[in-house]
């Protein structure tokens, strides 16, 4: 397959400042994003993920964050650019979509502006133009009566119609690279469906890129292509989507696939969840030497674990960061509750 | 919105008849009567008695009340006992005064504060914003009275550069060109006074604002869709933080125009809050009750001038 | 005799407007629903926003206010005195939330957020009630240790154990759980599905379980009731709901669940596509002219469904 790269992040790192001290949420990432693929990232509340969506466009504050490695899109690396040049780019050639429409949509301001100010900085369109292209935008995006759309406030919408507005600003100057950052999670089921549905024709449309950040494995095995999962600011496993969800290795990865109750699964009567021991660890109290993952499997010996953890590609594009995967095995987990003494 | 107002007008009648009765009351127990300032000492007792039976001194308060209200309807506040003159007309000479030195007030207060909110948010823990905090500090503590007698004792009494009190000289002719210059000659330093002491509020509600916004999901998608860093600030930043400061407007200026009560003392600036506080020496109590009253209805009116704006600068309300 | 029996329950919130603020028209957030749940049996009660789904639960446990209908605990009826303190019947059931950091007071310590419940119905000596709440601890996977910690000294996970620990405290016989686990991690949620389980057999516990989420649903109900628009559309068993729907609404909110097997992901889209396609065109017959759910239908045993 000649997949021509569109994004390749190497070795970065961003780290946040908390009492002093600086504490990397993204701790050593190199991915590789194709055109016109979906690339999903995949993890729990913590890994990292929305710290490393942040930092593809440098949107960190820049009071507190530090950012290190290099961001190469299309050649150019982001993060040596300046802000001007990086305006350039932000909206133009990459569009973010955020989580929580509501929030992320300025409430004093009708749709129609907020689509409105990509195009005016990026394109020369006159007035005229830009309300024609947002209209369009907004029709595009699956919205019934785009001209009252257009001059409703956000919370006079409701949360489907504001992802689909917020759908509309990141796609008004066609990008080449659309970041997700848990675009459904706050939508109920039904519009997460009608959601991910039109990002998948938008994307077959403008064969554009996209990283997806989700943590929900649903979203992962409807949408991606290639899939990357994090653990405490580190890419554990990346493989082709089928090949992770057929064959996951990493135990993070085996895990956190086999924790997830599954409506499509048929499940025995009385079937417990395998469970993952312990929990994520938190920014400040994070193990950073050997395997981040060690602490949770106890059952695997101390020596299965490589010291400086490494890469392995067990198949072609599906990579595994430390060996201890060889001797994973899922433990059953007792039940908690023995023959308490509770009168 | 038309019925949101005229709800809240609604509202007002119960709060101002309540707020009247309640000061009428704390009136009514006041020791001494409207006699005891008014006559001469030679009448004998029994005629103040008979005085006193025949102006309705012994009864029931609901009556007074309903007395007092009734004429209050009509314009009669009483008079005053030591001025000789109605109420009303006492009060409607000072009120413009105040009017104006309370504008005046609210522009330098609102300029100042905006104005060193948005540096003060926008260059968050850098020299600037640290001064400006040290600023609001020492002015949150800073007694007006302390620091009208010291902008006397610097700008007028030594400097010379501004009068030392009083609304205007009494050489102007009323209505004429310099007349006016005069009289805003008289304001500028209790103005300033007034305003770099109430300008505190703006300061650090506009500060804080900016902070907390600063960062917030919809500045970050603004920033993703490469809006430059000034206009994020103008267009994003700046227009939500400033909506509860415009919100708290209504409240303000009910607060100057009762609130500067001091700086009208300390400048001996002929407005209601000097004759507030010289009618309770002088237990004067027609003005007093009248001034209160007058006070409580700003105020009530201030928080519906304050609803009315935030129904009109903030969307979200507006539909409701 | 089913311990919990509720009959045509329906809670409407006014809707006040004009310059007085008279009432309108009203909300209809539950709207004529009817249930019932056996000891030891998990009834889960699925829906998506705004569909009543949490209004039911809080009507049951006496937060919201029953504006018709009746509730029967144990056969008696109690509906008016679901929100009075005190009652055996709320000794008999208990709560939890969804988000347990809000729903825990952060100024008091496990022992006084856990020990309130016992408090409230119990005189017990203060080293009886230490004892009691380490006991609770212990059986919610907590160490005894944790008495005197505060709630913020504790993970997403942990503070939904002390939930459950508190709602534990009185030996309830029904749990009503809001949306229990859907501020949890997925690793972290599975600890707590595993648990709850664990407390039913234990204790026979039954549990009214409230989610959006269709696959925790399937992992934790046998029963299973679908509610929209305050009413419920189809009542059956986990498999009825699953791979029977019957009602255009369940079969769309079947059809949206994400499949974790992304070589399905072709046919879920022909699914998809063959399930709006019948919404759009036969919509009207799932739906009065009011645009309000029908009354349920027995289809066979125990499946039910709104048809005209």
């Amino acid at each position: 397959m000649a997949e021509k790269e569109l994004l390749r992040i190497s070795n970065l790192v961003a780290s946040f400042s908390i009492n002093g001290g600086y504490y990397a949420a993204v701790d050593g990432v190199s991915l590789q994003i194709n055109e016109n693929e979906v690339f999903a990232i995949v993890g729990e509340s913590g890994c990292g993920k929305s710290a490393l969506a942040l930092s593809i466009l440098n949107l960190h504050n820049k009071a507190n964050t530090k950012i290190e490695g290099s961001i190469y899109f299309k050649g150019r690396d982001i993060l040596s650019l300046g802000l001007e040049e990086l305006n350039k780019i932000r909206g133009r050639d990459i569009g973010m979509i955020f989580q929580d429409p509501l929030t992320a949509l300025n409430p004093l301001m009708i749709i129609g502006a907020q689509i409105e100010e990509s195009l005016f900085y990026h394109t020369g369109m006159n007035i005229g133009e830009r309300k024609k292209r947002s209209l369009e935008l907004l029709t595009q995006v699956g919205i019934q009566s785009p001209e009252l759309t257009y001059h409703q406030f956000p919370h006079e919408l409701s949360g489907g119609m504001r992802q689909r507005a917020m759908i509309a600003i990141a796609l008004s100057c066609k990008p080449s690279l659309v970041i997700a950052d848990e675009p459904t999670t706050a939508l109920d089921v039904t519009i997460q469906a009608q959601i991910l549905d039109l990002l998948r024709r938008l994307q077959k449309e403008m064969k554009s890129g996209i990283i997806l950040i989700t943590h929900d494995l649903g979203v992962v095995a409807e949408m991606a292509d290639r899939v990357a999962v994090m653990y405490a600011g580190q890419i554990v496993e990346t493989a082709d989507v089928n090949e992770i969800f057929s064959n996951p290795l990493h135990p993070y990865t085996k895990s956190l696939f086999a924790s997830m109750p599954d409506a499509y699964r048929n499940a025995r009567k009385d079937q417990r969840l395998p469970v993952i021991e312990g929990m994520v660890p938190s920014l400040l109290n994070m193990e950073r030497r050997g395997c981040r993952f060690a602490p949770r499997i106890p059952w695997i010996s101390d020596a299965a674990h490589e010291a400086v953890p490494q890469y392995h590609e067990v198949k072609p594009g599906h990579l595994v960061l430390c060996s201890c995967y060889k001797n994973f095995y899922l433990k059953s987990i007792p039940r908690r509750v023995s023959s308490s003494t509770l009168r | 919105m038309g019925k949101t107002i005229v709800r809240r007008i609604l509202i007002l009648i119960p709060q101002i008849i309540i707020l009247s009765l309640l000061i009428f009351l704390l009136a009514n127990f006041m020791p001494g009567d409207a006699l005891t300032g008014k006559i001469d000492p030679n009448v004998s007792p029994s005629r103040l008695e008979e005085l006193r039976q025949q102006w309705g001194y012994y009864d029931p308060w609901y009556i007074k009340y309903g007395r007092w209200v009734w004429s209050a309807l009509h314009g009669d506040l009483g008079e005053s006992t030591a001025y000789k003159l109605p109420v009303l007309e006492l009060i409607g000479q000072r009120a413009g005064n105040t009017f104006w030195l309370s504008l005046m007030t609210a522009v330098i207060s609102y300029f100042i504060g905006i104005l060193l909110g948005i540096l003060s948010g926008r260059y968050q823990n850098q020299f600037a914003d640290k001064a400006i905090v040290l600023y609001t500090f020492i002015a949150l503590a800073m007694p007006t009275v302390v620091f009208g007698l010291m902008n006397i004792f610097l700008f007028a009494f030594k400097l010379r550069w501004f009068p030392m009190g009083g609304s205007v000289d009494v050489e102007y002719v009323a209505g004429t060109l310099p007349y006016y210059r005069d009289r805003i000659y008289h304001m500028i330093l209790p103005a300033l006074t007034g305003g770099l002491l109430y300008t505190i509020g703006t300061i650090q509600f506009l500060r804080s604002e900016i902070i907390d916004y600063k960062n917030s999901d919809f500045v970050i998608t603004a920033r993703s869709k490469g809006v430059p860093e000034h206009k994020v600030f103008s267009r994003h930043i700046f227009r939500n933080a400033v909506l509860p400061v415009a919100s708290f407007m209504g409240y303000d200026i009910a607060f100057l125009l009762g609130g500067s009560i001091f700086i009208e003392y300390v400048f001996s600036y002929p407005g209601m809050g000097r004759l507030f506080i010289e009618s309770i020496l002088r237990r004067d109590y027609a003005v007093v009750n009248a001034l209160i009253i007058l006070f409580a209805v700003l105020t009530v009116l201030g928080t519906l001038l304050s609803d009315v704006i935030m129904t009109i600068v903030d969307p979200r309300i507006r539909i409701k | 005799m089913s311990l919990l029996e509720v009959e045509n329950l329906k809670v409407y919130y006014p809707i006040r407007g004009g310059i007085l603020g008279q009432v309108h028209n009203y909300v209809k957030a539950v709207d004529g629903i009817s249930f019932s749940i056996e000891d030891g049996k998990t009834l889960g009660l699925v829906g998506e926003s705004g569909s009543g789904k949490s209004t039911t639960g809080k009507a049951v446990i006496g937060l919201a206010k029953i504006t018709a209908g009746q509730i029967r605990y144990q056969g008696e009826d109690i509906t008016n005195y679901v929100g009075k303190n005190r009652s055996p019947y709320r000794r008999g059931v208990q709560m939890i939330f969804q988000d347990a950091y809000s729903s825990l007071n952060p100024k008091k310590r496990v022992i006084d957020i856990v020990a309130e419940p016992i408090r409230n119905f119990e005189h017990l000596t203060s080293k009886q009630e230490r004892k009691r709440v380490e006991e609770l601890l212990d059986i919610v996977g907590l160490a005894p240790e944790n008495v005197l910690k505060y709630p913020h000294e504790f993970s997403g996970g942990q503070r939904q154990r002390i939930g459950i620990a508190r709602a534990l405290a009185l030996r309830p016989k029904l749990i009503i759980a809001d949306e229990p686990v859907s501020a949890l991690d997925l690793s972290v949620q599975a600890q707590v599905l595993n648990f709850m389980k664990d407390i039913q057999q234990h204790f026979n516990l039954a549990f009214l379980f409230i989610s959006h989420d269709l696959g925790v649903v399937e992992h934790m109900c046998s029963d299973i009731a679908i509610m929209h628009k305050g009413r419920f559309v189809e009542v059956g068993s986990k498999n009825q709901i699953y791979h029977q729907p019957l009602h255009i609404y369940t079969k769309r909110l079947i059809a949206a669940i994400p499949n974790k097997n992304p070589s399905m992901r072709e046919e879920m889209q022909r699914v998809r596509e063959r399930v709006a396609m019948e919404y759009s065109l036969k919509r009207n017959q799932y739906y009065t002219k009011e645009n309000r759910v029908y009354d349920l239908k027995k289809i066979s045993d125990n499946h039910y469904v709104a048809l005209p």
